[in-house]
């Protein structure tokens, strides 16, 4: 099943609607998230930060499991967070606080792994590569930075080098709105979107700018297509973009380079986008509080969802192995196994527990390589066997025969030399007995 | 009688109660005559398995009543037999019955086995109690109990009676464990255990700690063949799961690590710094915590460490292989819920182990003996082999959580890799950087590609010498070793290849192979091979300019290597009696399939060989005798075919209705020739011109051996315009299109006039959007371009003017609109970045207008 999750900055909860039959699921209570500040972590559970008023000092990480509209863990970090990302498999969440910092915490335990001063002004936006092994953020300063996990986490290499990004791009003279990261691998794209009416697209593996396309207006949010042939570019003035990356693109149109088209949804801002793999569709958020799916193919509205009065400013399309009405009710022992949240985010990072610091909780064997006992009685009759007719095969025989006959020869010639010290002894006695008799009778002659 | 009641073939049910009953009376033994020939019944078990005998399955409906009827008795005839052979007192027919009893258990129908197993276990427990039996008859009741219950473990309906069965089990297979002396018998009892283990977990509970004691005894006491003792091992290693929470494994997997680390402090002393072993102390217990009871209880823990004062280190280091590998083991098997691996602690001990390398301290010279230190280098191998096993364990297990340790490990690997020189040990190094590369990713690769790189040139370099002009002719303007501060490398021979910076101060004076060097094994080669192509596999594009060109000069010269003597490896291998571990041909794949990776992951346009190596697969594809290799030539023929001619395929058409007015031959055209043009994706700036031209005299098969020396000339003269294009992506249209223009021109010339027509069109849609620049600049381009390619026909220059004139009028009809303003600010920006001089005028008062772009400065775009 593939549900869209949608949120808003006013308090209307996150809207969950299955997207093949759009009917409403549960509604998750109380979240009022800044821009990127929704995000399913692996398949356990859905996450927002929150932000109530703009010139807070503290903010909230708010978890939700999937199976229970309410809040059901509350983290407080040290500063306001407004992006979060998670990797693939929910094992860390990222987040980047309005300071310029970027928090990476432990999912299992809410340790906070490490904080690192990102950028000079807030964190926008928060994206994982698709190996999970680089983190991309976009800030209020106008650059986009690369971040190699590993050299994050390496202190050593980290003090040696000057910088602990890989790459900083500088394009963007205003406000990182949206960044998001394709596939391939080292030789991914990167497309940010910013206030001042651009769209970049970054190499990774060279590190440069491959193309900037100049929109006539703001764009607040991207989705990739997933063949990257094009990208979709939401703007403030209602008006979804195509924008092309690897496909012909006609300037003859009246949109501007590098764009092939636009379709409108006559609203106000299209403030987020997202794209389901699945059927090809588009699912688009508005300030109007409504969510549009679109056909990528036709661009005609599918289906449209009502979520609330207020802003939508998040969309994500989630795969879901089962419905969450069916957990609650069916297998309630493993639901309420899965339904185990973390701990709270932790708001400093805490050398007290050394302990934790050297272990890991990880769930092991998802490989499935546990050894099945094969059959055996077979095995032993043949090997039984084979060692019988090893015992009885006809170079051990001989080798047999060869030994006894050994034996043989020594036992027979053993017998033979009793045989003459027995006779040599018999030859003695007679000879003995026949003398003694033979003096006897000359004795009984004497007498 | 009934001689000549036929049946229809040998898939007809009546033929197997007929085959089984000729079996029960040909080839059983029986009661009363002697068993003369035991291998008539692994002939009987063969059959009986082969045809399913003793499945008694047949169609309900289609088989006659009287078939099913024959297969009964047939099938009730075998048991009587083999209960009549378990009532003898003859133990070699007794055996026989119990063996047969566990076949039947594995092939009999679910009905007949719901229906007796228990009758059936009783027999067989029976055997299991008695003492006075024959070892013989031990390890078969054994074995066949194994089979009866992995059996029952596949019917969870009636799960309560058959974990009280296991549970019956487990004592006296204990009792067995202890009192026996034979291998043979600890071998069928540890099976039976693991049995139980693995499908009834919960009825080890009860006696979880003697069966911990008895198998820590066997395993510590040592004694034991290398096969038995990890069939211990893989036993230890499942009895956590008899618990199944969190708590017991843990305390499980802290005793065997507190044991390895006593052995390791007997075995080590006075071999390793004071540090380390401290370090690892530290870590094995947390203060304030108590230590868990030794593997095995106090008593047992007792003994093992009086006998450890007299084992000689051999032993000890041996225990401590076998215990590493239970700690392997309890990382890969499942376990039902969540587990704190200590994995600093893990990766402490596996730095601890590495790093001794048998070399003696200064200050322990006098307290070791040379017989001491003999015997520790005898094991070492083994020892390290064991614990690059646990590290492997360890990245496998952890996945994407080993982020926090991943430098760590880095640092143990490459300290390791600039010591280690067996080959067996550093293929394992090997498959560990592959593994590390394949988990962790592209970040994971930016750190360990250096490393890569001069470990596999050292490998791979006792090939290389013969062509070793290639390598020192790239060798000598890299400057890639800066980055790797280790010059005092101790392995003898780096310093053929594998140090750069020894290379360079030597100022290539070629290449120094030591003489009485042993030449690298296959394998080793392999391991090399198979490393490179998961680095340029994960990270072939990002970040390697340092080592690129060099590699990829070194695979195809292996790759070549490898077809000169594929052959000879052969026949050898068919002569020897055993097939040894690595062929030349697996060779020959492990550099072609590297060599595929090189060409598929080059981001930069053409790959530098491609076209040697594209002859190199073709020739591959040939070989029909080694399928391996012509099947992944094949392969890699249909992967290159993409980069030769490239597509690009949307999912959704993205095109408009008037696009379409064109023609759709016009648009066939133009989208592949688009899509040839930039193979990369946006890649226009990443072609270099002699890509587009050699793939037009290939497209075209006009270019015979002119293009190759075409292809010189233009490089030379083309280095300018190239750096331009790295600058400035957004000029780059104009030049791609109108040289690939050009050189399309040059090879259509003899070409019919109507392609050359199409071909116009497309030079006017190519040039549209990139056209809205002023006239000055574009004329410009266009003149130093023709002026550099000297093999541009002269007419080109004229025919570029009407492009020119054509794109003018576009422009003007552009500026009637409101949003080609946009464009052609943005474009004149850029323009003025440009190396060409421009005159500023026009762009600062552009500027004026839209400040925002002037930010927007492509140029200054990475740091």
């Amino acid at each position: 099943m593939e549900v869209v999750l949608a949120s808003s900055s006013l308090d209307g909860g996150i809207g969950c609607w299955d997207l093949h039959t759009g009917a409403e699921q549960l509604r998750y209570k109380s979240c009022s998230s800044p821009s990127h500040g929704l995000v399913a972590v692996g398949p356990r559970f859905i996450a927002s930060s929150q932000l109530r008023e703009p010139s807070a000092t503290s903010g909230s990480v708010l978890f939700w499991s999937w199976s229970k509209p309410q809040v059901e863990v509350k983290s407080f970090p040290a500063e306001p967070i407004k992006p979060l990302a998670s990797n693939h498999l929910g094992t860390f969440i990222a987040g980047g606080a309005l300071s310029g910092d970027i928090y990476l915490w432990e999912v299992e335990t809410g340790r906070l792994l490490k904080k690192w001063r990102a950028h000079i002004r807030a964190v926008t936006c928060l994206v994982f590569s698709e190996d999970d092994s680089l983190l991309v953020s976009g800030a209020e300063d106008g650059t986009v930075r690369v971040w190699s996990l590993f050299m994050i986490f390496d202190d050593f290499r980290g003090q040696q080098a000057n910088n602990l990004y890989e790459y900083s791009f500088t394009g963007h003279s205003l406000h990182v709105t949206d960044v998001v990261i394709g596939n391939g691998g080292c030789s991914a794209i990167i497309v940010s979107a910013s206030e001042d009416r651009t769209c970049k697209v970054w190499s990774l593996s060279r590190g440069t700018l491959l193309r900037n396309i100049v929109f006539p207006s703001v764009i607040d949010s991207i989705a990739l297509d997933p063949a990257e042939h094009v990208f979709y570019a939401g703007s403030r003035d209602g008006k979804i973009f195509i924008a092309a990356l690897n496909t012909e693109s006609d300037a003859s149109n009246n949109h501007g380079m590098h764009i092939i088209g636009s379709f409108s949804n006559q609203s106000k801002t299209v403030t987020c986008l997202a794209y389901s793999t699945s059927q090809n569709l588009l699912i688009s958020g508005s300030e109007d509080g409504k969510v549009r799916v679109w056909d990528a193919r036709t661009r005609r509205i599918v289906r449209l969802f009502k979520h609330a009065k207020g802003p939508v400013n998040n969309i994500l399309v989630v795969r879901r192995e089962n419905s969450s009405n069916h957990i609650s009710s069916n297998v309630q022992p493993s639901s309420r196994k899965q339904g185990n949240l973390p701990p709270p985010l932790e708001k400093y990072a805490n050398s007290i527990h050394e302990d934790s610091d050297m272990n890991t909780t990880i769930s092991l064997g998802g490989g499935r390589s546990s050894l099945n006992p094969s059959y055996l009685s077979s095995h032993v009759i043949s090997n039984y066997i084979k060692e019988l007719q090893h015992q009885g095969s006809a170079a051990a025989s001989e080798m047999e025969t060869e030994k006894l006959k050994h034996d043989y020869q020594r036992a027979m010639q053993m017998a033979n030399q009793w045989k003459n010290m027995y006779e040599n002894l018999n030859k003695f006695c007679v000879n003995e007995l026949l003398d003694g008799s033979q003096a006897r009778t000359l004795d009984e002659n004497h007498n | 009688m009934a001689a000549f009641v036929h049946f229809g073939n040998m898939h007809d049910v009546a033929f197997k109660p007929r085959l089984l009953q000729s079996l029960i009376r040909d080839h059983l033994p029986d009661e009363n005559g002697p068993f003369s020939e035991p291998s008539k019944l692994s002939k009987a078990v063969a059959l009986v398995k082969k045809h399913s005998l003793l499945s008694e399955s047949f169609l309900a409906d289609s088989t006659p009543p009287k078939v099913i009827e024959a297969w009964k008795s047939a099938f009730s005839s075998w048991l009587n037999r083999i209960f009549s052979l378990l009532s003898t007192s003859m133990p070699d027919k007794c055996w026989a019955g119990i063996s047969l009893l566990g076949v039947t258990c594995e092939e009999c129908s679910s009905e007949r086995f719901l229906e007796s197993y228990s009758a059936w276990f009783h027999k067989l427990l029976a055997f299991l109690q008695s003492p006075a039996d024959s070892h013989l008859v031990r390890v078969a009741a054994c074995a066949s109990l194994s089979d009866l219950l992995k059996r029952l473990s596949g019917y969870p309906k009636i799960r309560k009676e058959s974990s009280s069965c296991a549970g019956k089990v487990v004592q006296p297979t204990l009792k067995m464990l202890t009192d026996e002396n034979s291998e043979a018998i600890w071998d069928a009892a540890v099976h039976l255990l693991c049995t139980v283990a693995t499908s009834f977990p919960f009825s080890i509970r009860s006696h979880y700690d003697g069966v911990e004691s008895a198998i820590a005894l066997k395993l510590l006491s040592g004694g034991c063949s290398l096969d038995m003792s990890q069939k211990l091992a893989h036993c230890l290693a499942l009895l956590p799961k008899s618990k199944g929470d969190n708590e017991s494994w843990s305390v499980t997997m802290q005793k065997i690590l507190v044991l390895i680390n006593d052995q390791l402090n007997l075995a080590f002393h006075g071999l390793e710094e004071e540090t380390m072993r401290d370090g690892v102390a530290r870590l094995l217990v947390s203060p304030g915590k108590h230590p868990p009871p030794p593997l095995g209880g106090y008593i047992l823990a007792e003994e093992v460490r009086n006998k450890a004062s007299q084992m000689t280190e051999q032993a000890l280091m041996s225990n401590v292989s076998t215990l590493m590998s239970v700690c392997c083991l309890m990382l890969k098997n499942s376990y039902p819920v969540k587990v704190n691996v200590p994995v600093r602690l893990l990766l402490a001990l596996v730095e601890r182990v590495l790093m001794v390398d048998g070399s003696l301290p200064q200050m322990s010279m006098p307290f070791v003996t040379a017989k001491q230190q003999e015997n520790i280098c005898s094991e070492l191998p083994a020892l390290h082999l064991s614990s690059l096993e646990l590290l492997t364990a360890i990245i496998k297990s952890l996945g994407s959580q080993l982020l926090p340790h991943a430098a760590y490990i880095v640092r143990i690997v490459t300290k390791y890799f600039k010591t280690c020189e067996l080959p067996e040990l550093r293929i394992k190094v090997y498959s560990v950087t592959k593994n590390l590369l394949i988990t962790m990713g592209v970040g994971m690769a930016l750190y360990l590609a250096q490393e890569v790189i001069n470990n596999a040139f050292t490998d791979l370099s006792s090939i290389e010498h013969t062509n070793g002009d290639i390598l020192n002719g790239s060798n000598s303007n890299d400057s890639a070793g800066a980055t790797q501060p280790s010059s005092h490398r101790k392995r003898k021979h780096s310093n053929a290849t594998g140090s750069l910076q020894e290379q360079d101060q030597g100022g290539g004076l070629g290449l120094e192979v030591p003489k009485n060097r042993p030449s690298t094994p296959i394998s080793l080669r392999i391991a090399a091979l198979e490393t490179l192509e998961s680095l340029i596999t994960v990270a072939g594009a990002l970040k390697s300019e340092a080592w690129r060109s060099k590699l990829d000069s070194l695979l195809i010269s292996i790759a070549t290597d490898s077809f000169k003597d594929g052959t000879v490896g052969e026949e050898l291998s068919v002569l020897q009696l055993k097939e040894p571990a690595a062929t030349a041909t697996d060779l020959q794949l492990a550099a072609l399939r590297t060599l595929l990776a090189s060409f598929l992951s080059c981001a930069r346009g053409r790959p530098p060989y491609l076209s040697e190596g594209l002859e190199l697969f073709r020739r591959g594809k040939q070989q029909t005798s080694v399928t391996k290799v012509a099947e992944f030539c094949a392969l890699a023929l249909l992967a290159l075919e993409v980069l030769i001619h490239p597509r690009g395929l949307p999912l959704v058409d993205y095109t408009y209705e008037d696009n379409n007015s064109l023609g759709e031959v016009h648009s066939n055209l133009q989208h592949e020739y688009f899509g040839r043009s930039n193979s990369t994706p946006y890649g226009l700036p990443q072609v270099p011109p002699d890509y587009d031209e050699n793939l037009c005299a290939e497209w075209l098969e006009n270019g015979n051996g002119a293009d190759v020396s075409r292809d010189k000339d233009t490089k030379n003269n083309q280095e300018p315009s190239e750096a331009c294009r790295d600058n400035d992506p957004e000029v780059l249209p104009v030049h791609v299109s109108s040289d690939t223009n050009i050189q399309e021109r040059a090879q259509m010339d003899s070409e019919a006039a109507t392609s050359a027509d199409v071909e116009m069109k497309t030079v006017g849609d190519e040039t549209n959007f990139t056209m809205n620049i002023p006239t000055e600049a574009h004329n410009d381009i266009v003149s130093e371009k023709i002026l550099s390619d000297s093999t541009v026909p002269h007419n080109e220059g004229s025919h570029m003017e009407s492009d020119h004139g054509n794109s003018v009028n576009k422009d003007l009809e552009f500026a009637s609109q409101s949003n080609s303003l946009w464009q052609t600010t943005s474009g004149s920006n850029i323009f003025q970045e440009f190396a060409f001089k421009v005159d500023g005028d026009n762009s600062l008062a552009d500027e004026d207008d839209f400040p925002d772009i002037v930010d927007g400065d492509p140029d200054s775009d990475s740091e």
